[in-house]
């Protein structure tokens, strides 16, 4: 028996052996390919350089060249300088690094800014160059007489978009990398920051023009998602139903949600939109599951004075807008915080709130309300819950079934005086139970183990389930 | 000594992450499929010289592996394309469901003069795979839904029908060349005539 069972340890131990070697065999091949690649790309861009640009100056050339202008040289080639030489250091960083891959993950970290602006700055520039080159009159000559001394099969213009399939081709092999590896995570580190580099490199690329629009684009913050819903508006102050929805192309940024109608296309990669209405995110207030559609969700304001039903085209796209707004409107809540709870108390009076739920009084609607109210904060807690991993909140039937179970229950971090009657008193270290989310950081909250219920700013409050969480893990070390 | 102009058609390669697009192209140019050790990144584009009804043509095939969540970026190749492949994984629905969006985004971004004419291809890779998900009848009635779109069931692996499909897309790029005159040609053949039986005149140091 013992002899057996030694046998099989040996058995086992001699396989995970070859897995073992298979797998560094796999990485060595993956950071060969990394390598061999990259030296490829720089000799190449070395080769544009030398073979076009530089014989816009070569004296043999003079003849054909199509023009002397520096400035039109500099737009056909953008920054390809930079990117050479940017990438003839990274070459030799790789090199020197190629025998351990956290070194190798660490080189695309550092590098990552660099990624950015060099690639948005190159990939932007690439339809003003092509541009430049249709316009050159008699390039012809040179161009080829160029393309022929090279003996590239393909023309310059084909060669000018290795750049930009260089960009997206490392994401590809960190990805491989990490099938392979037991400690990987600097790795992983590397495939989101180039992940990220490309989303933004991307983003950059595309070309969007709003006509009409009255807003300061640039003070709205970073685009953060845009795409096509079908949106229905209801208004109290306007009770024409409104059974159709109108297709809009929403941009969410930072600080404003922008709705817009699409334009037919005009040219090639550059989109026109006209502009509608916008929302500012320090005003609307989200509802998360709207009955009947999981493709639906809801922003409103002034208490739901207004509300805007958006369907998205999938599931998918509804739940990444969604988590994306509640990052937003989380994260205005930390700013928040984050000025001082005492200064925020002394200035507090200046807040005032602009809506309140309790106007509805119509009892139907007052049930919905509170139904949507609940579900929302049962998303909130369980997103407070899962302390920012990333938004895997999926939504299933589960969270459904939670809405009905009381509120979530939050802990006051400072003294609070109302200033109105609808709103509350709270005192340091109270614990209150969240009902209702307002607009504009107004949370309706209820002090356990009092009969006190009102408004108070959510910049006072903290998820409890998380401080306590946090101190029964620490009990059990 | 060519009497006759040289052609070159650009094929762009569409379809979802791991569809077999590069592995295709590897296959049709190189002949290759390798499970061992399966190099991650492909040319970034691969020609090939074949003949489609006695003319000698060049097809440029340009990969798009690693650019799938990256719409804007996939724009600069799209322009100027003859003919685009989309490819999808009969054992993978998912892949199939995208064939619309590929197509759309390949439309809009490209804005070809005859939208409803460009020729497309659809390839569904890897019938060496069991079990399949996708069957023959349903990508056929997604094609005739689409304007009669020719349909290839392929191996990358197994180098089936891969040869045939290639000279299919060849075809029609050329039919599609030939039916418009294309702006975004990089060899724009009259100039490039000009230039080669009167290079005394073209030039512009003689005259």
């Amino acid at each position: 028996m013992l002899e057996q069972s030694h046998e099989m340890d040996l058995l086992n131990s001699e396989s995970s052996l070859i897995t073992q070697e298979n797998y560094r065999a796999k990485t060595c091949r993956i950071l060969g390919e990394l390598l061999d690649t990259e030296n490829i790309y720089v000799v190449e861009l070395h080769s544009i350089l030398t073979g076009y640009r530089d014989k816009f100056f070569a004296e043999e050339m003079q003849d054909i060249v199509p023009t002397h202008s520096t400035e039109v040289i500099n737009v056909i080639f953008g920054n390809l300088d930079e990117l050479y030489h940017f990438h003839s250091s990274f070459l030799k960083d790789l090199t020197e690094n190629i025998d351990c891959t956290g070194l190798v993950a660490s080189c695309f970290i550092r590098e990552k800014d660099n990624f950015y602006h060099l690639y948005s700055n190159y990939c932007q520039n690439l339809s003003a160059s092509e541009q430049v080159r249709e316009n050159l009159l008699d390039s012809y000559m040179f161009f080829e007489t160029c393309q022929k001394k090279l003996g590239h099969k393909l023309p310059l213009a084909a060669y000018l978009l290795k750049p930009v399939q260089r960009i997206t081709k490392y994401h590809l092999l960190l990805r491989d990398l990490l099938h392979f590896l037991d400690d990987s995570k600097s790795t992983q580190q590397a495939l989101e920051c180039m992940l990220v580099v490309l989303k933004l490199v991307n983003d950059s690329m595309h070309q969007i023009t709003i006509d009409g629009l009255n807003l300061d684009l640039p003070k709205q913050g970073q685009l953060l998602l845009h795409g096509e819903f079908s949106v229905w508006t209801e208004n109290k102050k306007d009770i024409r139903l409104r059974l159709k929805p109108a297709r809009r192309h929403v941009f969410l940024h930072q600080r404003a949600m922008i709705f817009c109608k699409s334009a037919p296309k005009t040219s090639h990669n550059k989109s026109v939109y006209q502009f509608k209405f916008h929302l500012r995110l320090s005003h609307i207030g989200l509802t998360e599951s709207v009955k009947g559609d999981a493709r639906k969700f809801e922003v409103w304001l002034r208490g739901r004075a207004e509300v805007y039903i958006l369907q998205a085209t999938d599931v998918e796209q509804k739940q990444t807008w969604v988590s994306k707004i509640k990052r937003v409107l989380l994260d205005q809540l930390e700013e928040l915080k984050d000025e001082k709870i005492k200064e925020y108390a002394q200035s507090h009076r200046c807040l005032r709130q602009t809506t309140s739920w309790d106007t509805t009084n119509n009892c139907g609607s007052h049930h919905t309300n509170s139904y949507r109210a609940l579900s929302c904060d049962s998303e909130m807690r369980n997103y407070y819950e899962s302390e920012f991993s990333d938004g895997s909140n999926s939504e299933d039937e589960d969270h459904l079934c939670h809405t009905s179970s009381p509120g979530g229950r939050y802990l006051a971090l400072a003294d609070y005086f109302a200033a109105g009657s609808s709103e509350v008193n709270m005192k340091e270290g109270d614990v209150v139970e969240l009902h209702k989310i307002g607009c504009a950081g107004w949370w309706y909250i209820k002090v356990c183990g009092t009969s006190f219920e009102g408004w108070a700013p959510a910049a006072y409050l903290q998820s409890y389930n998380r401080r306590s969480s946090e101190r029964s893990s620490r009990s059990q070390e | 000594m060519a009497s006759r102009k040289k052609v070159l058609l650009k094929v762009i390669i569409l379809g979802d992450s791991s569809v077999g697009k590069t592995s295709l192209m590897n296959q049709y140019v190189n002949r290759k499929f390798s499970n061992q050790y399966k190099a991650t990144i492909g040319a970034d584009f691969l020609t090939k010289e074949v003949t489609v009804d006695d003319r000698s043509v060049t097809m440029q095939i340009w990969d798009t592996a690693g650019q799938e969540r990256f719409q804007s970026l996939g724009v600069a190749f799209y322009r100027g394309a003859d003919c685009c492949v989309l490819v999808f994984d009969v054992t993978a629905p998912n892949t199939f469901k995208s064939l619309d969006s590929w197509r759309d985004e390949f439309l809009v971004q490209a804005s070809p003069r005859e939208p409803e004419n460009f020729p497309f291809v659809l390839l569904g890779n890897k019938v060496d795979l069991e079990p399949r998900s996708i069957s023959s009848k349903r990508a056929q009635q997604w094609c005739q839904s689409k304007n009669n779109i020719p349909y290839f069931e392929t191996s990358a692996k197994e180098a089936i029908n891969v040869e045939q499909a290639f000279l299919a897309i060849a075809k029609n790029a050329l039919a599609q060349q030939n039916s418009a005159v294309d702006l975004y040609n990089e060899f724009p053949d009259q100039i490039k005539l000009t230039n080669t039986q009167k290079p005394s005149n073209g030039g512009s140091s003689c005259c």
